[in-house]
């Protein structure tokens, strides 16, 4: 009985209510985001990115506005007449009397520790790379065969040569710094595997990057899901709004290069080889297994990529109903859900 | 068909289907509401009598007031009891010919706040006071209550554990009698 007691003193006070609201409207959204792709066949990745943005963005500010306009929301009364009443199921007793209160905190400690471990400690080990590769001499000697094959293939391309930074390294390594003084880097290995048609085509993806960083969308989009860390479904909906950037990028790719199958075949040359992926693969044992997922998750997504650049739809420019309908609904419905 | 009506249709099309899947979306969360009542008892539900209630979930003691004001009578306009996650009784009393309820009795296992069970809630309290009433150290509030009526509210916890909450759109007097058929 104490667990339930202590339970309701954490659901019963404001902040509790904010954090078991994020969850429940973010999964509320994000299942009427999907529905509204389905109904309104919406494929264009930009439009979805609008779409994704609502889940992350929404339940941030709806539970204090809900609760701004009607400050009894969230009393006996008003839960007894709500479409969902999440303190029934938290009140749920399971093995020897502990609510399912105590599952859902699980998931949100989780989904915090995975947001410090996947997301926060990289981009700090990122920053504090960035600083000791700026100390670092650069290798100014460049192969003058791999120097003008790079030059061929940023040929049309509205992009400074100056600004491409040669790495001396024989595996695929291809990214790009889109900060105040953007930069693109790529491997010696990727310009020697790479013709100049893929070569052209993967860097148009790179600048496709850089130009997209004048409409912050993503930049956003972090700063919201970082505010609801323990967020699990803030977390998954953040993902699949960076996967589509790519596929912005891609189709920002396609207009600049107007070669779509080029795109497709560069995209192909970065799957994993075969023998990383399934069961056997990699080394033994968790770490292992965790490698062999993530190149199996890392497969499926350039898959899909490749699929969709051989299939680019335009959904043109009527959004804005069907972005109105969804948002009238989210906010519609959430509101019921206490 | 012309391409501006074939994009006419398929809009439509798409907000008939959006509003139909929105429609099964409430479905779910109302059949998701109702599916916890089904696996385990004692949730916060209305009932029509305190007998019910007692019975439902098995609580042995409610305590009710012996003395009701003129104008409001036994039994209770709404009752609301529950058992989890806390044991809680609340039972309203309207006066004849009255929307609103003008007397509230709360009885809780839990020694936090029982705001959240309070359909009308004390806005401002003017004075208050602590004493004690038939042996037991009661706090009584005076002041004005959300609804701009002028209100009391007496608090305090009983032997059995349970603490109690009296509210009275009306003077202290009143209130006092009340609590005091209460109190044993």
């Amino acid at each position: 009985m104490k667990t339930l007691w202590d339970m309701n003193t954490i659901i019963s006070s404001y902040w509790g209510m904010y954090a078991v609201q994020t969850v429940l409207h973010a999964a509320i959204a994000s299942v009427l985001v999907d529905c509204a792709f389905i109904a309104w066949d919406i494929r264009t990745p930009h439009v979805k990115q609008r779409f994704r943005f609502m889940v992350i963005f929404l339940p941030l500010i709806s539970f204090p506005l809900y609760q701004l306009i009607v400050p009894r929301r969230g009393d006996a009364y008003f839960r007894l007449e709500s479409l969902l009443d999440s303190s029934k199921w938290f009140s749920l007793e399971l093995w020897r009397g502990i609510p399912l209160f105590t599952v859902f905190i699980v998931i949100l400690t989780l989904s915090a520790v995975i947001f410090v471990v996947q997301e926060l400690l990289p981009i700090f080990f990122h920053m504090r790379e960035q600083v000791r590769s700026a100390e670092e001499p650069v290798d100014e000697a460049v192969d003058e065969a791999v120097a003008r094959k790079l030059s061929k293939a940023l040929e049309g391309l509205p992009f400074n040569e100056e600004l491409v930074e040669i790495l001396n390294d024989e595996d695929l390594a291809l990214f790009s710094d889109t900060g105040l003084n953007p930069r693109i880097y790529i491997s010696t290995g990727l310009i020697k595997s790479f013709n100049t048609e893929h070569l052209q085509a993967a860097i148009a993806h790179e600048i496709g990057h850089i130009q997209r960083t004048r409409k912050p969308v993503l930049i956003f989009a972090y700063i919201f899901r970082a505010l609801m860390f323990y967020n699990p479904v803030a977390m998954i909906e953040f993902r699949r709004l960076a996967q589509e950037e790519e596929k912005v990028c891609d189709d920002i790719a396609v207009e600049l290069t107007g070669k779509p199958g080029a795109l497709s075949e560069a995209v192909e040359m970065f799957r994993p080889e075969p023998e990383d992926i399934g069961p056997g693969a990699g080394a033994k044992g968790l770490s292992g297994i965790a490698s062999s997922i993530e190149h199996y998750s890392h497969d499926a997504l350039l898959k899909g990529r490749i699929l969709r650049i051989g299939q680019r739809s335009r959904d043109g420019s009527h959004w804005g109903v069907p972005y109105a309908v969804t948002l009238a609904l989210i906010v519609c419905i959430n509101y019921f859900v206490v | 068909m012309k391409r501006h009506e074939l994009k006419m249709s398929k809009a439509l099309r798409g907000l008939l289907l959006m509003l139909a899947i929105a429609g099964l979306a409430v479905a779910f969360l109302a059949a998701a509401n109702w599916l916890p009542s089904l696996m385990q008892q004692g949730f916060a539900r209305q009932y029509d009598s305190i007998e019910e209630a007692k019975r439902s979930l098995g609580l042995d003691t409610v305590l009710v007031p012996g003395y009701f004001p003129e104008g409001i009578t036994w039994p209770p306009s709404f009752i609301l009891a529950q058992k989890k996650p806390y044991k809680a009784v609340v039972m309203e009393f309207k006066e004849a010919r009255a929307m609103d309820a003008a007397l509230i009795v709360i009885q809780s296992s839990w020694q936090g706040s029982d705001a959240q069970l309070q359909r009308i809630r004390m806005s401002e309290v003017k004075e208050e006071t602590q004493y004690r009433l038939k042996g037991k150290k009661v706090l009584l509030q005076v002041g004005t209550c959300e609804n701009r009526m002028p209100c009391s509210r007496m608090t305090w916890r009983e032997d059995n554990g349970f603490h109690y909450t009296v509210l009275l759109t009306s003077s202290p007097f009143e209130l006092i009698r009340i609590a005091e058929s209460m109190i044993r």
